[in-house]
């Protein structure tokens, strides 16, 4: 088992290499000028040659990108991430506030995505072609056709013209104060997890009805085993892997996805911090972020890969 | 109760009237008061008088301020003109009942540096005007916002107006503890207005006529300037949103680059708590100078961005207790009061928008394309069709309702300003026709670009329609973020622009008509980005600058403008209105619509009634 993870994490060094240097070459191709953004969004100015210089050598711009990338990524290395662009705040700072957040949305987001999507998939599988299976699959086309933005924008402005509520739009960590978090991150999870229960509920009816045309299955309700018996001890287990391995997907996709919702919810997660980031040209924030990004992707599918061997002893990791 | 009874007996009569009695009220009271009155005229220009009273009254002192207005004539023009009088009084003076209290302020930001000196942006001087001071400051008491003292409690002005001396209040601390002085308003003005090579100001100009900033002893300084300029030129320089006076020493230690430098000792109401890209926190300043202020205990900037649903949201929901840059359908809600809880007014920053072309290269180095756009262009239409988004009228290049701007109806009557005649649009084919274009045919392709905002995607889409219809020509439309319209505004990479005025720091022509139009040495100035140079027009700024005659001033205004409207290098419009609004347990706060710059940010003067 260790040298698989010693291998699969051997593996992700060229993976993570890759994105951080795609990242850094996309930033330094965009168009746009950061001193522009770096000296007022609304009124254009025209600088001095010897001001422009100056400020360039001041962001680290002036030197070769290769040596701004190695300088870059050599202290990241060692754990240091720098300091955004302009401001000079640490990023660590930012991405243990607003990360912990934006974790717990995506974690949130999937456990309400199988609370809701695991029984409606159970449902309709058990009933093909009913009035429930007909519903739980109109549940799952809405779902899954709704942008997930745009059914937050529709939450917040409900809560404002309805009861004027709004959620608060400056973090808390939970154990700081554990009831304003649950009201930063409910929205956005909810947001995000009715989507993902669409399609936990469509896989976990077409994974159902394989597993209930096997003969394990067959043979437990010859011996008379009562239904439910025969769904939570024997088919469930096997039909849960796909959703397993699909729950890990989602819930990259759930890091990347909520950058839109919580811009819809005003949440201080990473996402809010990544578009004003790529707003801003604040290069070292964005590839930061993208580099926590892809190592949070890469750790998700590792432990989705290790839990099958737990969840079906037949597997044999190596 | 005085200030209301005069501001809606001016607003009843629909303009400001005379009111002797209350200006020898006020008058009688500084006398009484053995106070010191300084009353600066200087003929055909707009002038601020401020009269000071101090009383010295064994410990602290709190200040009430009482406002009279009268009206003074001059050759050729009636300017209203403003009385403050600051009243010391005793500092045993209960505290208001509603003392303390976190502010919840909407804040466009983060900023991206800290430097205010080198900002235009409200994401500075918004959340850190609070913890400093300026010489001289505007007050929100009344919507003209008048000037009184600052750091500054009085100052004297030379009778050739080329010398200003201000007297600075004893026992003002910083808020490390340490004690402010001449020497620290000196290293924050040499800072401001002779930086050195590389470190950007980008209000030097509004200085350009100091020639140096003289400590003449540790609570006195004095400006000597080269040339004269009026109080209303200076004093508004110096009580401008970003004129903040910083501690010597964090100028030295820093080099005078505080790009980086977000806790600094400041003399301000508020002093720095904390700060990250979501909040910035600062707490009332104990030893503050004026011991009644600040009313609230604590200040929180929240982050929102301009005109976005979040932040109307925010201030909808009672999230933030005050918020500014409101899409303006909701701004237009609040102000008409429609939503409970809630007090909105208009606000305008004095700026002028523009459509910029680049006069650099063709075709817009031809001036008959110039203005054969102009008057195509339907500017009544663009402005019905964004309304819901942003508010605004017709405009010129001057700043309209100042003396030296076109009243609104010769707006309307100025082709290429106007709604386009069918006469004007024959004249702009025939122009167009003059410059080698018959009925559009050759001309080449060119690109309108501009910010990627909801508004300006509805003007461009407007304005490509018209230039078609018009003109016959065919427009690319190229949507960008701020980083990448600002690249090609700045660098000269464009054709024309529909996001691209300039900006009004002061609003005497000839302190932004020069950075808008005018030659800085031998290449455009900072906000000139259609590249427009003419000497006979750069000649008239000079003449502008140095001339202190209204009527005189108006009659090179008008040769200016016969200039531009045969020159066209920008296609100017009116200042857009914006929209603040708080919530109704805020007080303090102006108490109608106003114009101004950054320039009330201080918020020592509001409470809060709830807690």
């Amino acid at each position: 088992m260790l040298k698989y993870i010693a291998k699969r994490l051997l593996i992700a060094v060229p993976t993570v290499f890759g994105v951080t240097v795609l990242i850094f070459l996309i930033m330094r191709a965009l168009p746009g000028d950061p001193l522009s953004v770096f000296l007022d969004p609304s009124q254009i100015t025209i600088m001095t040659d010897s001001e422009r210089a100056n400020m360039m050598a001041d962001l680290g711009l002036d030197r070769p990108m290769v040596v701004q990338y190695g300088d870059w990524a050599g202290h990241a290395l060692q754990g240091d991430l720098g300091t955004s662009f302009f401001r000079g705040d640490p990023i660590t700072e930012t991405l243990k506030r607003r990360g912990g957040i934006s974790g717990e949305i995506g974690i949130l987001s999937i456990i309400i995505a199988w609370v809701l999507g695991l029984p409606v998939g159970i449902i309709s599988a058990m009933r093909p072609n009913s009035l429930a299976d007909a519903f739980a699959s109109m549940f799952s086309v809405l779902f899954l056709a709704i942008p997930g933005f745009w059914l937050g924008l529709l939450i917040v402005l409900a809560l404002i013209h309805g009861p004027g509520y709004h959620p608060p739009i400056i973090s808390s960590q939970i154990w700081q104060d554990p009831w304003q978090n649950f009201q930063i991150v409910i929205g956005p999870a909810m947001v995000l997890g009715l989507g993902q229960a669409a399609f936990v509920a469509r896989m976990a009816r077409s994974s159902l009805f394989e597993v209930f045309r096997e003969d394990y299955v067959r043979t437990a309700r010859a011996k008379g085993m009562r239904e439910s018996v025969v769904l939570l001890r024997h088919a469930l287990p096997n039909a849960l892997l796909p959703v397993i391995t699909l729950s890990g997907v989602l819930l990259g996709f759930a890091l990347g996805g909520s950058v839109t919702i919580e811009k819809a919810f005003g949440t201080p997660g990473l996402g809010d911090a990544l578009i004003g980031g790529a707003i801003d040209r604040d290069f070292t924030m964005v590839q930061s972020i993208v580099l926590v990004y892809s190592m949070v992707f890469v750790g998700i599918n590792l432990l989705v890969d290790l839990s099958y061997s737990y969840i079906d002893p037949r597997i044999r990791l190596g | 109760m005085k200030l209301g009874l005069l501001d809606s007996l001016s607003h009843r009569l629909g303009l400001r009237i005379l009111l002797p009695g209350a200006i020898g009220g006020a008058l009688i009271l500084a006398t009484a008061c053995g106070g010191e009155t300084i009353i600066k005229e200087v003929p055909g220009e707009t002038v601020i008088q401020t009269v000071i009273v101090e009383k010295e009254v064994p410990g602290a002192k709190v200040v009430e301020t009482v406002v009279v207005e009268r009206e003074v004539t001059i050759p050729g023009d009636t300017i209203i003109q403003t009385v403050v009088v600051s009243v010391p009084v005793p500092s045993d003076a209960p505290k208001p009942s509603t003392w303390g209290g976190t502010l919840k302020l909407a804040a466009h930001g983060p900023p991206a540096h800290f430097d205010f000196y080198a900002s235009n942006t409200i994401a500075n001087v918004g959340s850190q005007a609070s913890m400093y001071n300026k010489l001289v400051r505007h007050v929100g008491i009344t919507t003209d916002l008048p000037i009184t003292g600052d750091l500054a409690h009085s100052w004297d002005i030379s009778s050739d107006s080329k010398t200003y001396t201000f007297h600075l209040r004893d026992g003002v601390k910083f808020h490390d503890g340490s004690d402010f002085g001449a020497e620290d308003v000196k290293a924050s003005y040499d800072r401001l207005i002779f930086p050195e090579d590389g470190l950007v100001s980008i209000r030097k100009t509004n200085f350009g006529a100091v020639s140096s900033v003289n400590v003449i002893d540790p609570l006195t300084v004095e400006f000597k300037l080269s040339e004269p300029r009026g109080p209303g030129w200076m004093l508004s320089a110096m009580a401008h949103g970003w004129a903040l006076v910083v501690k010597k020493e964090t100028i030295e230690d820093n080099n005078g680059d505080l790009k980086t430098v977000d806790n600094h000792p400041g003399t301000g109401p508020f002093k720095y708590v904390s700060r990250n890209d979501e909040v910035w926190v600062q707490e009332r300043f104990d030893d503050y100078f004026d011991p009644s202020k600040p009313n609230a205990d604590r200040v929180e900037h929240i982050w929102l961005v301009a005109w976005t649903p979040e932040l109307s949201a925010a201030v909808l929901s009672g999230v933030v207790d005050w918020g500014m840059w409101l899409e303006a359908k909701t701004g237009k809600d609040i102000r008409a009061g429609n939503r409970d809880g809630l007090t909105g007014v208009r606000w305008t920053l004095p700026n002028i928008g523009g459509m910029s072309m680049n006069t650099t290269r063709p075709p817009f180095d031809d001036k008959r394309v110039r203005k054969a756009f102009a008057l195509v262009i339907d500017q009544v239409a663009i402005l019905e069709a964004t309304k819901d988004l942003r508010d605004g009228d017709l405009g010129e290049w001057f700043l309209i309702d100042t003396p030296y701007a076109l009243t609104t109806d010769e707006v309307k009557q100025t082709p290429g300003l106007r709604e386009p005649t069918a006469e004007d649009i024959t004249l702009a084919k025939s122009l167009f026709a003059e410059a080698g274009y018959p009925n559009g045919d050759g001309f080449p392709k060119i690109e309108l670009s501009t910010r990627e905002t909801p508004e300006q995607k509805i003007m461009n889409a407007a304005i490509q329609a018209m230039l078609k219809q018009g003109l016959n020509i065919d427009v690319d439309i190229v949507l960008a973020d701020i980083s990448v319209h600002g690249e090609k505004l700045t660098t000269g990479d464009f054709d024309f622009s529909t996001n691209a005025g300039y900006t009004v720091g002061l609003t005497d022509p000839a302190a932004y008509i020069v950075a808008g139009l005018g030659t800085c040495g031998d290449r455009p100035c900072d906000q000139n980005t259609g590249r427009w140079q003419n000497a006979e027009f750069d000649k008239l700024i000079g003449d502008l600058t140095s001339e202190t005659n209204v009527a005189a001033r108006i009659a090179i205004t008008d040769a200016m403008r016969e200039i531009l409207l045969d020159e066209w290098p920008v296609i100017p419009a009116g200042p857009a209105p914006q929209y603040w609004a708080w919530s109704n347990d805020l007080k303090g706060m102006p108490p109608g619509d106003f114009s101004a710059h950054y320039d009330l940010h201080t918020w020592d003067d509001v409470w809060l009634l709830k807690k």
